[in-house]
């Protein structure tokens, strides 16, 4: 757990988190110089939103994120987070309400058989090859995450979060966002591991 | 490759990102807010919003027993600055008259009581400009918050939005805020929480300093004393005893106009209580609310500035047992 696994936090080039905060704190004086948190986020924030809930139910919490963000941006804290993590954590508030429809899809991908590969196999694309050869597997294993473990891992996976901008963005502790991505990691290695197609589904 | 790259390369981003169309509306619609809250604070108005707002609860069911009809009378109105009604008994009343009367009957209300206080709005605001040559769309939404009456209890946001987007509510949980104290939902109220509000002063000197707090243009004072006096009174769950208060900070304001048989956004005749502004401020402007005398009830809080408008119509606020739910699209 020592070595964070995901790029932390990234905003488009050229911008920095720094910078980020001093927009939010001073779009309480001018609220439109929010929409540069929109122009810097809303595809990223989509993208993650999509990854869980498919691309349709994204757009509508995308843009209701972003309203949420708006009104409560006098709340927001340079000091005690980045304003990606800040979004993301809203986004992930939001997806609970979503929770059947996150579900059902993992448990719809884990029904598909593994796509096809096409081209040579490369050397570099080897592991990737893997990984689409599991997908089934790790599908039904996410599926199968208690929503907490899975948020958790998923704002590290597909959000790009350090651990630490994931413990801020759902308001827990460090140590608590450590052991419930600790757990996902460990059901999602069991599910590869296991050959018990009980497993797999 | 560990399990974070294993799940990023079996389930790639989605080919199509946000689809054009759908950020485009959604960063309008983030604007026309920002626009709105920076107007907003341009006005002398701060942290107070330019919408007021009002409830069935308490002062606005004491205007209903004062005992003193508002009747029309535009005529008296033009002969007598200031005066807006005469009483069947043939004595005029006038704006200041009523509103302490009102604040009487409002102390000696008994506290009301239950899980949350709801408010229910419509929100209207003229603020999206489309087309070549271009022109104003008014948007509308209802928003109800629901703040609870316990301490540490959470408080909750509802919107739906009847404009531009599909209709599609929501019901956002709100963090508590300092310690656990439910923070005041944002979008249609205040920085303060329940906690800051109990312990406002029922002194109307001292309430009118507190509210004035802030302020960086003393020459719009009363102006923003008005608004932040209204909207502690209609907004917010404020004890009957602050209401009171709240109600002579009002009546002390000189200027206030009172106009019988105004009509609210939504077509409901009431009586305006209005105060404008000339003042050296970058835009002047015309701060009302209305009231249904009949029903006792409040009905809209209006901002008229040259440059846009604004109102909030208030379909129903009151204490409620209910929990919180998604808002429904219905106006009324």
């Amino acid at each position: 757990m020592t070595t964070v696994e995901a790029a932390a936090g990234q905003g488009p080039p050229g911008t920095t988190a720094e910078e980020d905060g001093r927009v939010v704190e001073d779009s309480v004086a001018d609220g439109e110089l929010f929409t540069l948190i929109f122009d810097r986020y809303g595809e990223q924030v989509h993208a993650y939103l999509a990854r869980r809930v498919g691309p349709d139910v994204a757009e509508d919490l995308t843009a209701e994120t972003f309203f949420i963000a708006f009104r409560q941006r006098s709340r927001f804290d340079s000091h005690v987070g980045v304003v990606r993590a800040w979004l993301f954590g809203i986004a992930t508030n939001l997806l609970r309400r979503h929770r059947r429809t996150e579900t059902r899809r993992w448990r719809a991908m884990a029904k598909l058989p593994p796509p096809e590969i096409y081209g040579e196999l490369e050397e570099r694309a080897a592991t990737q090859l893997t990984a689409q050869a599991s997908r089934p597997r790790l599908a039904a294993a996410l599926a199968r995450l208690a929503p907490r473990d899975r948020e958790a891992f998923l704002l590290v996976a597909f959000g790009d979060l350090t651990y630490d901008e994931a413990a801020k963005a759902l308001g827990i502790a460090h140590g608590t966002v450590c052991s419930r991505i600790a757990r996902a990691r460990r059901r999602i290695r069991e599910s590869l591991d296991h050959t018990d197609p009980r497993s797999v589904q | 490759m560990n399990e974070f790259d294993m799940v990023r390369t079996a389930f790639p981003p989605e080919p199509d990102g946000l689809r054009r169309d759908v950020a485009a509306t959604t960063r309008n619609e983030l604007q026309a807010m920002g626009r709105k809250a920076t107007n907003r604070r341009r006005q002398p108005i701060g942290r107070v919003k330019v919408g007021l707002a009002l409830t069935a609860c308490g002062a606005l069911v004491a205007l209903g027993l004062l005992g003193l009809p508002l009747l029309s009378s535009g005529e008296g109105a033009a002969q007598h600055p200031g005066v807006i009604g005469v009483v069947p008994d043939g004595h005029t009343a006038t704006a200041d008259q009523v509103l302490v009367s009102a604040a009487v009957r409002q102390e000696q209300q008994a506290t009301p009581s239950g899980k949350y206080f709801r408010t229910r709005w419509l929100e209207t605001i003229r603020a999206t400009r489309v087309g070549r040559p271009a022109s104003n769309l008014e948007r509308r939404r209802i928003t109800e918050t629901w703040v609870p009456a316990q301490a540490g209890a959470a408080a909750w946001l509802g919107l739906v939005d009847l404009g531009l987007r599909p209709a599609r509510p929501s019901l956002d949980k709100l963090p508590p805020d300092n310690g656990g104290d439910p923070a005041f939902p944002e979008g249609r109220s205040t920085s303060w929480t329940v906690a800051e509000i109990n312990a406002l002063p029922t002194d109307v000197v001292q309430l009118r300093t507190r509210l004035l707090a802030g302020l960086e243009q003393p020459a719009e004072a009363d102006r923003y004393v008005f608004q932040a006096a209204a909207r502690l009174l209609f907004e917010t769950p404020a004890s009957p005893q602050l209401r009171g208060a709240a109600l002579r900070v009002l009546a002390a304001i000189p200027g206030i106009q009172m106009r019988t048989g105004v009509s609210d956004p939504i077509g409901r005749k009431g009586t305006e209580f209005a105060l404008s502004t000339a003042g050296p401020a970058n835009q002047p402007g015309r701060a009302s609310i209305i009231i249904d005398t009949s029903a006792g009830t409040l009905l809209s809080s209006t901002y008229d500035a040259k440059v846009k408008a604004s109102s909030s119509v208030l379909l129903e606020a009151g204490w409620t047992d209910r929990l919180p739910q998604k808002p429904s699209t219905a106006v009324r």
